[in-house]
């Protein structure tokens, strides 16, 4: 029998802590005969816990780490198919097939993420305006049912436990192994282009314009900017070296700080985070260079811990997508919001999503998404995050899961409207839920 | 570089300890009881480091078929080493009331070491060459109220591998043994705390392996064990038995 750890475990915005009993099976056996063990009342699997709310935590029930099924089953070089356990790091893959120049075709902010969390989230990354979601790069996945059988899932066999277990966060079973398709790079460089963007109107506008030229496309906006300048961004614009590339396929650096404890909780406040504002705009305003794809992709991946720097009390993380037509106007209401409520954030990225994929509880849709870091301060922030998703819902919008805590269920359910049909597999593959989380239970997912 | 056998492959460090040695170009024959598991690291392995993987089906209760792993030579070439890392825990309670779980536990972690080492010997003495490694612990040095009966088992094991050790001493036939603290695996997990004390099984791994190629015959993984089990054998007994450990 495997024993547990019972502790309080949060998602990465450190907030909302829970206990959980936590498991952490060594192989796909082990994590069979989790299934039947009559003190357990419910599952979910958890990867590196990168998800900001309460996605990949399951309070009350068992919160299974299956970061010990981390291996390559096969790989082909020719087609640049591999397969893995879903406890498989990005960053692992990175560090193995990047060297034999190979890249994930989509990749999240983070390479710190597993791949079984990549499925269960249907991640993006700065090219979803170009390749789709992290879906797109699947074939297929093994999951083991409640039931404790265990389906190959692709878009040809069971497709609709395929689309429901996409972005279904972990909500259908075990995801198990996973086969996905690598993009061959002759290079680590990516040639990124800066450009300054006054106000958001300018920076929707440019992306627009670019879309085109460009595969991958970020903007980071200053949100302490009102009136004229507001949603004043720099834009950030890449492509693949262009050949000749100099030939260097070079993994990681280390990441070269940690954040070594909680810093007090009012170290990023309007002040600090003006100031670096201020720096980073003038810093990256123009030009163009070429710049290591670890640099590109994840920023942040150079701090470790950097979730530390929003203290003890947490973060919460607040993403939302909006349709093109009504980017501009909703964007510019929850900035005014936040503006009025006070409510400084350090980190607010935008970028353009494309179409909407299969995946029942996918986040992108076409339009602009917006991604904001604020301190969590207890139900005044929640509150404020209400409004917001009030004004999003309004807007023909919705929220990311991976990042939600605060989401109400009636506003969620509009704002997913394929809701229905996830819960029709799901009730045919675990009638009695064993597969639950906390965000689950908040949302009323299994609810009619 | 050679092949090495690695008994009981499925557990955290012996996971560790192939990919360590996958590492160093070193080709593997994985033996343990789940054997599509293993194949799963046989896959890795080769996958990452490029190099020669084997499963075999290993249990340790079936001694009739240990000499099994001698026999089955894969790609026909002389293994040469054999880590042993198979182990059981136990419930030291349950082992107080029940001599079957108290015999699984001495079986697990000594008996099934003397069939697989003799085993070993005799296949490394007849090519004169060769290393033999088994995974003990500082839980054998000294008899705790609270695992004694794994303690003893290792403590048994100890000195069987100081006597092997002696008798193949004047071969080329090396017998290592590693002294392991305690390790962040499954055996240890939902036991003791995470901490400054408790090891990654892939650090682990790396001294094992350096520790193997450096020539030693007993060593402390991680070192500083040395200096904690130094100060508890020094406690007197008549101290010590009160002591709450």
């Amino acid at each position: 029998m495997l024993r547990s750890v019972t502790a309080e475990i949060s998602g990465w915005g450190n907030h909302s802590r829970q206990t959980s009993e936590i498991y952490r099976p060594e192989s796909a056996t082990e994590t069979e005969q989790l299934l039947t063990y009559d003190r357990i009342s419910s599952l979910l699997a958890r990867g590196l816990g990168r998800s900001y709310g309460d996605s990949a935590v399951n309070g009350d029930g068992a919160t299974v780490l299956l970061t010990h099924l981390n291996r390559f089953l096969s790989f082909d070089p020719e087609t640049g198919v591999l397969e893995c356990e879903a406890g498989v790091s990005l960053a692992h893959i990175l560090q193995t097939f990047l060297p034999r120049g190979f890249f994930l075709p989509v990749t999240p902010g983070t390479k710190h993420v597993t791949v079984g969390g990549a499925v269960a989230n249907d991640v993006h990354g700065k090219n979803h305006h170009r390749d789709g979601a992290f879906s797109n790069c699947i074939i297929s996945f093994r999951l083991m049912l409640a039931s404790g059988e265990i389906l190959t899932c692709s878009r040809e066999s069971h497709p609709y436990l395929f689309w429901a277990t996409v972005g279904g966060i972990g909500l259908t079973g075990f995801i198990l192994t996973v086969r996905l398709r690598l993009v061959r790079i002759h290079s680590a460089l990516f040639s990124v282009k800066y450009l300054r963007a006054r106000n958001l109107d300018e920076a929707l506008e440019m992306f627009t314009t670019t879309e085109k030229e460009y595969q991958y496309s970020v903007a980071w906006i200053d949100c302490l900017k009102g009136g004229r300048s507001l949603g004043r961004s720099v834009l950030m614009l890449g492509n693949p070296a262009p050949d000749p590339a100099p030939e260097t396929l070079k993994p990681s650096r280390n990441p070269f700080l940690r954040i070594p404890f909680y810093l007090p909780a009012g170290t990023l406040n309007s002040a600090t985070i003006g100031a670096f504002n201020e720096v980073y705009f003038r810093r990256h305003g123009s030009g163009q260079r070429l710049v290591h794809l670890e640099s590109f992709f994840y920023p942040l991946d150079a701090i470790l811990d950097w979730n530390r720097m929003y203290g003890r009390s947490g973060f919460v993380q607040y993403q939302v997508v909006l349709p093109p037509e009504t980017s501009l106007r909703g964007m510019t209401r929850i900035l005014e919001m936040l503006s009025a409520a006070r409510a400084s954030s350090f980190l607010a990225v935008l970028k353009s999503l494309g179409p909407e994929g299969q995946g029942l509880l996918s986040f992108p849709k076409r339009g602009f998404t917006l991604a904001l870091d604020l301190p969590f301060r207890g139900p005044e922030v929640e509150a404020l995050l209400n409004r917001l998703d009030g004004v999003v819902l309004e807007n023909g919008g919705r929220v990311y899961l991976a990042k939600d805590s605060v989401l109400k269920r009636d506003v969620f359910r509009e704002m997913y409207p394929r809701l229905g049909q996830f819960q029709e597999i799901k009730s045919h593959v675990d009638p009695n839920h064993l597969f639950s989380s906390s965000m689950a239970r908040r949302l009323g997912i299994m609810e009619a | 570089m050679g092949s090495v056998l690695i008994v009981g492959a499925t557990s955290g460090i012996a996971r560790a300890i192939a990919v360590s040695f996958a590492r160093r170009k070193w080709d593997l024959v994985l033996a343990g009881r789940d054997t599509a598991d293993l194949k799963c690291l046989a896959a890795d392995l080769a996958i990452r480091f490029g190099v020669r993987t084997a499963v075999r089906a290993f249990e340790a209760d079936a001694y009739e078929s240990h000499h099994l792993l001698f026999e089955d030579e894969p790609w026909g070439v002389s293994l040469t080493g054999v880590i042993v890392c198979h182990g059981y825990m136990g419930s030291q309670n349950e082992a107080e009331s029940s001599i079957k779980e108290a015999r699984k536990v001495i079986d697990v972690n000594y008996s099934s070491y003397v069939s697989v080492l003799h085993l070993a010997a005799s296949y490394l003495g007849e090519r004169d060459a060769g290393f033999i490694c088994a995974l003990a612990s500082v839980a054998a040095l000294r008899g705790r109220q609270s695992n004694y009966m794994y303690g003893s088992a290792k403590a048994a094991l100890v000195t069987f591998l100081q006597g092997l050790r002696s008798r193949m001493a004047r071969s080329q036939v090396r017998v290592v043994t590693v002294l392991l603290g305690v390790v962040d695996t499954k055996m240890t997990y939902g036991v003791v705390r995470p901490g400054p004390l408790v090891a990654t099984p892939e650090r682990v791994a790396e001294r094992v392996v350096r520790g193997i190629q450096s020539g030693r015959d007993v060593f402390y993984v991680p070192g500083f064990w040395y200096w904690i089990m130094l100060g508890i054998r020094m406690i007197p007994e008549r101290v010590f038995k009160y002591m709450r450990l």
